[in-house]
């Protein structure tokens, strides 16, 4: 029946080749933000070293507080003072400005290709410095150190954890000729920059997933008149395959104590949803039934497994509970409701709902069941929750084009990410990194 | 190819009904041909009968030919159908579809030719729920050929899902193209 293969030493090569070609970054553009957003002045920051570094670390602060749509970033331009060191913040300067935070930086070159940063946060109408960061870090650190810097801030202005650090997970595909496709698994920052390739293959990659420790990604690939689930580890390239003997066998989704991989095979005529237990080697059926099931998510706590089911003549939501093996189904409004996913405190669930012929991404309050429709795009797929809640991105289409695309779990900021490339689908947010 | 022996023994077998009814013109084609060659040695015998038949009556002659050809225009413009087409979110065939799906089963019966069916869908709907469905579509057309006498290891199933569209665009004239099983031989 089922079975993992080994180390497959020919995707350990493929890897390692493709790395040097990654893909160019993307670029964020924000469609729509918050009417009131958190006035906060980045001072370009100091260099005292002769030669230009790769990455300005006060442009990746503004880059990442104004794609949350919460930010109002001043343009340094307009600054009656650049200041670089604590002495040198006068807080009646930046209040005249109606600035409420401002950021300073102070960097200068140390042997070994390292600088010494110092960074810090000031509350102007508190008048007061709200943290400071001194570090020595490698020069190749510097966007590492700006998107931990990012987090920082955004915690300590909003009280929730930042997701800056964090990375998204895409396919790419690119036209090579008629009929011929190239697809590629990407990994790349939260906000699309340093792509890297981890996989690709001539045959459609579609529902990428990472394990709750962010180390692994699983995904399905079509390989000749199968589609078979892949396990990637990211530190490594080492894979491994679960596949049935018959039909396709895809939708991972990992359990948060990664014993388990819920997904779904056609091996017995309809798809319908699995358990695989990495522990015994062994599946176990969870539906039976001569409909659709398909697109398994496991809950935050693991007890249950959200999935779509067409059992009711159309497809819609249900969730099915581990312990009593029972199925409750939970959307009814809207003629389709497909591939949810659940929130990382388990409070909302996103999906994609069919409404008046579009296909928008929406959300569920699990508590009262109300659903808002989040997005004004149409084709809509793919929704993945940002782990602290407040972001998720999706893919959808401008002309024929897949592009990736964001929205808060408000409604209210949307951003789109677009890539010089062919389709960009299939995105998934990674859990926390650290 | 193998196919074109095929159809030549199909029609030589209607040629024999036809002589056998003494020259009544009949619909029943599909039908008839899969219950009649049986071995190559009947194979023979048809084609012994045929001969004999034909010399003496010159009038019978006449119209099996022209059976024959319409037959075999019949088989081989049914046999170049290979897409099945569906409704959005459907996977049952559709009754138009049922001549055609009777000359492949009867070809792949007769024959013992394998054949991929491939299930596809449009783009609306998640990539998932999609691959579900050209799965269930193709899996359709392979249930309906198995009824028709062809067995299950000569039908391999594939579904691309939304994958692979036929014709690309936004409005239904190209996604109930895009909505179909293939055949492939």
């Amino acid at each position: 029946m089922k079975r993992i293969t080994a180390t497959l030493k020919v995707f350990l090569i493929a890897c390692s080749l493709i790395s040097p070609f990654a893909l160019a970054d993307l670029d964020i553009v924000v469609t729509k933000g918050y009417d009131s957003q958190t006035k906060i002045a980045v001072v370009p920051f100091y260099w005292g070293g002769s030669s230009t570094l790769p990455e300005r670390v006060d442009n990746i602060i503004v880059s990442n507080l104004t794609r949350t749509g919460r930010f109002e970033p001043m343009d340094a331009g307009k600054m009656l003072s650049q200041p670089s060191t604590e002495e040198a913040v006068y807080y009646r300067d930046w209040r005249l400005l109606s600035q409420e935070y401002v950021v300073i930086g102070h960097m200068e070159p140390l042997a070994g290709n390292r600088v010494k940063a110092e960074v810090a946060l000031f509350d102007v109408v508190k008048s007061k410095r709200v943290f400071k960061v001194s570090q020595e870090i490698g020069v190749s650190q510097l966007r590492d150190f700006g998107h931990s810097l990012s987090d920082l801030i955004y915690e300590r202005i909003t009280g929730v954890r930042g997701v800056f650090s964090t990375r998204i997970a895409f396919v790419t595909r690119d036209a090579k000729g008629a009929d011929n496709f190239e697809y590629r698994l990407q990994v790349a920052d939260a906000d699309g920059q340093r792509a890297r390739t981890v996989y690709k293959s001539s045959e459609p990659i579609i529902s990428v997933t990472w394990s709750h420790d962010g180390k692994k990604v699983a995904f399905a690939n079509k390989v000749g008149d199968r589609w078979k689930i892949f396990i990637q580890e990211l530190s490594t390239g080492r894979i491994s395959s679960i596949s049935d003997a018959r039909g396709y066998t895809s939708a991972p989704s990992f359990s948060a104590d990664g014993r388990y991989l819920a997904y779904v095979s056609s091996e017995k005529n309809s798809p319908e949803i699995y358990l695989y237990d990495f522990q015994t080697g062994s599946s176990k059926r969870l539906t039976r039934n001569t409909y659709i099931d398909t697109e398994p998510s496991f809950s935050p706590d693991s007890n249950y497994i959200v999935y779509t089911s067409e059992k009711g003549g159309r497809p819609q939501i249900y969730q099915y509970s581990l312990a009593t093996g029972r199925s409750e189904r939970l959307t009814f409004e809207g003629s389709q409701n497909l591939r949810a996913r659940y929130s990382s405190d388990g409070k909302y669930l996103v999906f994609i709902q069919l409404r008046e012929g579009r296909f928008h991404v929406a959300s569920m309050d699990m508590a009262t069941k109300d659903i808002r429709v989040l997005t004004e795009t149409n084709l809509d797929e793919s929704p993945s929750i940002a782990p602290n809640g407040t972001m998720l991105i999706y893919s959808t289409q401008q002309g024929n084009k897949g592009i990736l695309a964001w929205v808060s779990l408000d409604g209210q900021v949307t951003n789109q990410m677009a890539s010089n490339f062919g389709d960009v689908i299939e995105p998934a947010w990674s859990p926390y990194l650290n | 190819m193998a196919k074109s022996k095929l159809l030549t023994a199909a029609a030589l077998s209607s040629a024999l009904i036809l002589v056998a009814c003494g020259g009544n013109t009949q619909d029943e084609d599909a039908t008839a041909t899969t219950t009649m060659t049986e071995t190559d040695t009947s194979l023979e015998t048809v084609l012994e009968t045929e001969e004999t038949i034909a010399l003496e009556v010159e009038q019978v002659e006449a119209d099996v030919v022209d059976a024959d050809d319409m037959m075999d225009d019949m088989m081989s413009d049914l046999m170049d159908m290979t897409l099945v087409f569906f409704e959005f979110d459907k996977f049952d065939i559709k009754a138009e579809y049922r001549d055609m799906l009777d000359a492949h089963a009867a070809y792949l019966a007769k024959s013992g030719a394998k054949v991929v069916l491939e299930g596809h869908a449009d783009e609306r709907g998640t990539r998932e729920y999609n691959l579900a469905l050209g799965e269930l579509r193709a899996k359709q057309v392979a249930a309906y050929l198995q009824v028709k006498g062809v067995s299950a290891s000569q039908i391999d199933v594939v579904s691309y899902g939304e994958e692979k569209p036929l014709a690309i665009g936004k409005t239904e004239a190209e996604y109930s193209q895009n909505r179909r099983v293939e055949f492939v031989y």
